[in-house]
């Protein structure tokens, strides 16, 4: 045949290694300049919620750790790739330079001053305007009893839902599956007028129960659509033979089926909470006193008082809002992960 | 009524634990859907019957009631006077900043989509999934801060840094540059909500495509480098041609949700100024809530509704939907 | 085109070994077969060559020259994938023709080999398709066709026919042999299936968790095959093996005792090949348990003096009923010997054919 040539072997080992290292520092490099100014922001809460209104070291303060953060990473990235697997006493060695300039360059100027509103019960010492403001341990006791609500609502209506639509058959189940699949993708938004409109002829208007029930049948359709592809990915089998051992199907459902989805019960609780914890539109609308006032209300109203805004206190109760949900995204990733909507998994 | 008919299917099930026909998994299902053609409609109402009292009640009935409220010109009091075409001839004839709202919804919705929904969440899937495993989650776990945060502090913070003032983060990094300082939100607003929305969509297509991307058999890519491919050439001729019918699906499912957000917007630039940044379904809302136009509103409304729907009809032709309605295995009920 | 050397060549992912120091030598133009069960390691040994697995120590020659950090790209072997890994959104032309677009070929020069190849498997009628139309044996021949085109110096076939029916399986292995003869570039071909090894290649390297645990012909391996391990593997149905005791020159098995060339001690196992178990004509009792008549052949579950046996006999009819007592005797040449490592002994057979207390 044609191509018998001796191949310069070394040469082609160059080529190789030069390849591979070009293409994964592109990338790397793609990556981490695309990211950076995503970061920054978020980093610039942590700082400004950690360092004195109106110091003047706070920008300074920002850029400091960010450096820290990109010394941190490269660190990190050239530890892993470049030098194979690093030994312990490099990550130590990386692990204690980047403390010792946090310690020196960022740690003096940093202060819990802004967090002292979840231990002083004096609103005024908050900064916040105290004649509107309810404190934020309420706010947060609203945001947190208007999630769960949702919460429970939505998994307890929609786990049945889901069952009887993914394993009976009867008539009229695809045109409920249509229906529902509409409802879906309704434009939901939209609705924020009719709701309002309702609400008040029902006498709901300005109560936390008409917008945890709004939200709830809002949220329901995605919910029993994600549910429904766990209950369709559990075997038939176990279900079979425990029909013909003689359960019924709603013993078969409670004892044989729910505990099979328990990853898809909590993927969707978490959803159902977070979409609670964090809703705006619709409390801002249908919530009209201030009385009750939601952790998203209570920022936006923070962040809107213009007159001697406390910034560091905004961007306190910001990281503090922030955190309860990473924390659940945390524990939850796995769970999440496994969610599959119409065939596509996300 | 239900336990005299389980003892009635209890004995008709026996046969089926007969030596003959238990090593076929089927015999079962096959006989008790001969057995049971009886419907007995009961038992999935029950089931279903908390998720549609809940979703008549507050999903539906505001579906109704924006219908008829649609013909009324009911305004902050409330009061409907009577029913009337009116709001659809003021939409179709005297509304003047409705073309201006069509463009800008058709500019943000276009160049949120290509830019940043698809563009750059394909972009983030390919990098992340391209680098080792650890660093890829690193990454993605960076671009779903902007979904995980709460609207309200994600706008914050978008505030804060485009904030007109020396203070804004964005400034500071013009002002260290030596470039003249910027105001966004009154310049270019459009161009702010692109990016806000963007930033966020992007995690969509990331994480679907990054899916997509685990699920090519190993070997494919395999096979490229051993027939000469480089990394490059890889990603090219393997990967890519795997995202298109992801990414098709991922156009029809933003485009609507697109189109039918508004929260970022009315947080960051709340519309403004005046109506620059006002798309379609932000103009439903400041209709109705800054005008106290109800009813108008609510006509607007049924027409995102109308397309809502439209678009949706239209992904049911794209994807394949025989899955989500298989008929279930076990028929009696 | 290329002699593939390995020296202790290992694998390990984190921290299990998956495969232990390995050396052996392949010539240039020669055909060997890897066999073993699955996870044994072979499938590793193919990447590793391919350069698609980096190895974790040792070192990997091609003519003597160190391949261990050159890409894949730049190795210039040809993989047929046991999925075949066929680019879907390509036609098969594309497919094909895909290795030479990272060489300096001119159009006219694609097509010419594209359709040399084709023709090599058959499939000339195929190109304009795309791989889903393609039943598997054509995905096959399609994959083959994409492995030649580029003129590999080595041909790498990992489980190429485990996916096609059996009546293809055969027909592609006598296909492929008569292919790799014309082109006579090194070929390792990669399978868990005992025939396929033995009728395709020149040599067999048989592994086991990771370990070489013989080289040699076909004939070598099932003759004389090195261990239990490959003494059970190799053969269908599989060798009888009976525990025996060895007291000195005399071999107790079951009721029996058979006399040994050489003196030898403590337990071994002794092990028949079913069709050298002589029916009908020695002085062994036995009686007949169970008849499966196979087509050609006829298969007998025995229970006799020396324990359970299998034997196998040539011809379409039984000639014993089931429950029938009959003699019968065992061919020494075949008898191999194990000792309690399960290692063969070498230097020992038996050297009688009747019993010694008959």
């Amino acid at each position: 045949m044609a191509m018998i040539s001796i191949p310069d072997w070394a040469a082609l080992e160059r080529r190789g290694l030069l390849g591979r290292l070009g293409f994964l520092s592109a990338v790397l490099v793609f990556l981490t300049v695309l990211t950076l100014p995503l970061v920054i922001p978020y980093l610039w809460l942590l700082v400004k919620s950690f360092t004195a209104e109106g110091d003047p070291m706070a920008m300074s303060v920002l850029w400091r750790s960010a450096g820290i953060a990109v010394l941190g990473y490269a660190g990190a990235v050239g530890l892993t790739l470049v030098s194979g697997r690093a030994p312990a006493q490099a990550w130590a060695v990386l692990g204690l330079v980047l403390a010792g300039l946090l310690a020196l360059l960022v740690v003096p100027h940093l202060t819990l001053e802004n967090y002292r509103f979840l231990w002083t019960r004096d609103i005024e010492a908050t900064g916040a305007r105290s004649d509107m403001m309810p404190s934020i341990w309420e706010a947060m006791a609203t945001s947190l009893a208007f999630a769960l609500g949702q919460t429970i609502i939505v998994t307890v209506t929609a786990a049945p839902a889901a069952y009887a639509l993914s394993r009976f058959a009867f008539v009229g189940r695809e045109t409920a599956l249509r229906g529902l699949l509409i409802l879906h993708a309704f434009p939901a938004l939209a609705l924020t007028v009719a709701v309002f409109v309702q609400l008040w002829f029902m006498g709901l208007l300005n109560s936390i129960w008409g917008v945890m029930l709004v939200m709830s049948a809002l949220e329901l359709p995605f919910t029993i659509f994600v549910l429904k592809s766990f209950f369709d990915a559990a075997p038939w089998d176990t279900e079979m033979s425990a029909v013909t051992d003689g359960a019924t199907r709603f013993q078969a459902f409670r004892m044989i089926v729910l505990p099979q989805v328990l990853p898809g019960l909590i993927a969707v609780a978490t959803f159902a909470f977070l979409r609670g914890w964090e809703e705006y539109v619709f409390v801002q609308t249908l919530l009209l006193d201030n009385e009750t006032l939601t952790m998203s209300l209570y920022l936006f109203f923070v962040a809107q008082d213009s007159m001697g805004a406390d910034y560091g206190l905004i961007a306190a109760v910001g990281v503090i809002y922030l955190l309860p949900v990473l924390v659940l995204y945390i524990f939850t990733q796995k769970y999440i992960t496994q969610m599959n909507f119409g065939g596509i998994k996300g | 009524m239900m336990s005299s008919s389980w003892t009635a299917s209890k004995a008709d099930t026996l046969p089926c634990d007969a030596p003959g026909l238990s090593g076929r998994p089927n015999s079962r299902v096959i006989f008790m859907h001969t057995a049971y053609r009886r419907p007995r409609p009961t038992r999935p109402i029950l089931f279903l019957a908390p998720a549609i009292a809940v979703l008549a009640v507050f999903f539906l009935g505001p579906i109704l009631v924006n219908t008829v409220i649609a013909f009324t010109d009911m305004g902050a009091t409330l009061q409907i006077d009577g029913f009337s075409l009116g709001n659809f001839q003021r939409i179709v004839q005297r509304d003047m900043r409705l073309p201006g709202i069509l463009l800008t919804t058709l500019v943000y919705v276009a160049s949120t989509l290509l830019l940043f929904n698809v563009t750059l969440g394909a972009s983030l899937a390919v990098a992340t999934s391209a680098v080792p495993e650890r660093l890829g989650n690193l990454f993605r776990g960076l671009w779903l801060l902007p979904r995980m945060s709460p609207a309200v502090l994600y706008g914050i913070l978008w505030i804060w840094i485009v904030d007109p003032t020396g203070a804004g983060l964005l400034n500071q990094v013009t002002g260290a540059l030596g470039l003249p300082q910027m105001n966004l939100r009154n310049d270019h607003p459009l161009m702010l909500i692109v990016v806000i929305n963007g930033v966020v969509g992007a995690s969509f297509a990331m994480i679907i495509l990054t899916s997509a991307i685990r699920s090519i058999p190993a070997h494919l890519a395999d096979a490229a480098r051993v027939d000469g491919a480089s990394e490059w050439s890889v990603l090219r001729h393997v990967t890519l041609p795997a995202l298109w019918a992801p990414v098709r699906f991922i156009t029809m499912y933003q485009v609507l949700s697109l189109l039918t957000t508004y929260e970022y917007i009315l947080i960051i630039t709340g519309g403004g100024p005046v109506y620059d940044s006002t798309p379609y379904a932000l103009y439903i809302y400041r209709r109705a809530f800054e005008n106290g136009a109800y009813g108008y509103g609510a006509a607007l409304a049924l027409g995102l509704m109308v397309i809502g729907v439209v678009i949706t009809l239209l992904q049911w032709r794209l994807t394949n939907m025989r899955d989500t309605f298989a008929a279930p295995k076990i028929e009696v009920l | 085109m290329a002699r593939i050397t390995l020296s202790d060549v290992t694998k390990s992912w984190g921290e299990t070994q998956v495969l232990q120091p390995m050396s052996l030598e392949i010539e240039d133009g020669e055909f060997v077969a890897i066999l073993g069960p699955s996870g044994c390691g072979k499938s590793t040994t193919l990447f590793l060559l391919a350069g698609l697995y980096a190895a974790t120590s040792g070192e990997i020659a091609f003519d003597g020259h160190t391949v261990n950090r050159v890409d894949a790209r730049d190795r210039n072997v040809g993989v047929v994938f046991q999925s075949y890994a066929l680019y879907p959104n390509l036609t098969i032309r594309e497919n094909i023709a895909f290795p030479l677009r990272f060489q300096q070929v001119d159009k006219a020069g694609v097509t010419q080999r594209v359709e040399d190849a084709a023709r090599q498997v058959q499939i000339t009628r195929l190109l304009e398709r795309k791989p889903s139309q393609l039943s598997g044996g054509q995905q096959q021949r399609v994959a083959l066709a994409r492995a030649l085109v580029k003129e590999p110096n080595i041909l790498l076939l990992d489980e190429p026919l485990s996916n096609l029916d059996a009546t293809l399986r055969i027909a592609m292995r006598s296909e492929l042999k008569a292919i790799q003869k014309r082109l006579g570039m090194t070929t390792l071909l990669v399978t868990h299936d005992q025939l396929e090894a033995i009728t395709m290649a020149d040599r067999i390297i048989c592994m086991n968790e990771g370990r070489v645990v013989q080289i040699g012909t076909p004939e070598d391996l099932y003759r004389r095959p090195a261990n239990l391990f490959v003494a059970g593997f190799i053969g269908s149905p599989p060798m009888n093996q009976l525990a025996a005791e060895a007291m000195g020159h005399t071999l107790q098995v079951g009721r029996m005792r058979l006399p040994l060339t050489r003196a030898l001690a403590g337990p071994v196992t002794l092990g028949l090949r079913p069709e050298d178990i002589r029916l009908g004509r020695g002085s062994i009792a036995g009686r007949v348990q169970m008849i499966e008549p196979l087509g050609r052949e006829v298969f007998y579950r025995l229970e006799t003096e020396m324990g359970p046996l299998h034997a196998l006999e040539a011809g379409e009819h039984p000639r014993f009923a089931e429950g029938e007592a009959l003699g019968f005797d065992i061919s020494n040449d075949h008898a191999l010997l194990f000792d309690g490592y399960g290692q063969r002994v070498t230097d020992t057979a038996l050297t009688a054919r009747a019993p010694l207390d008959a």
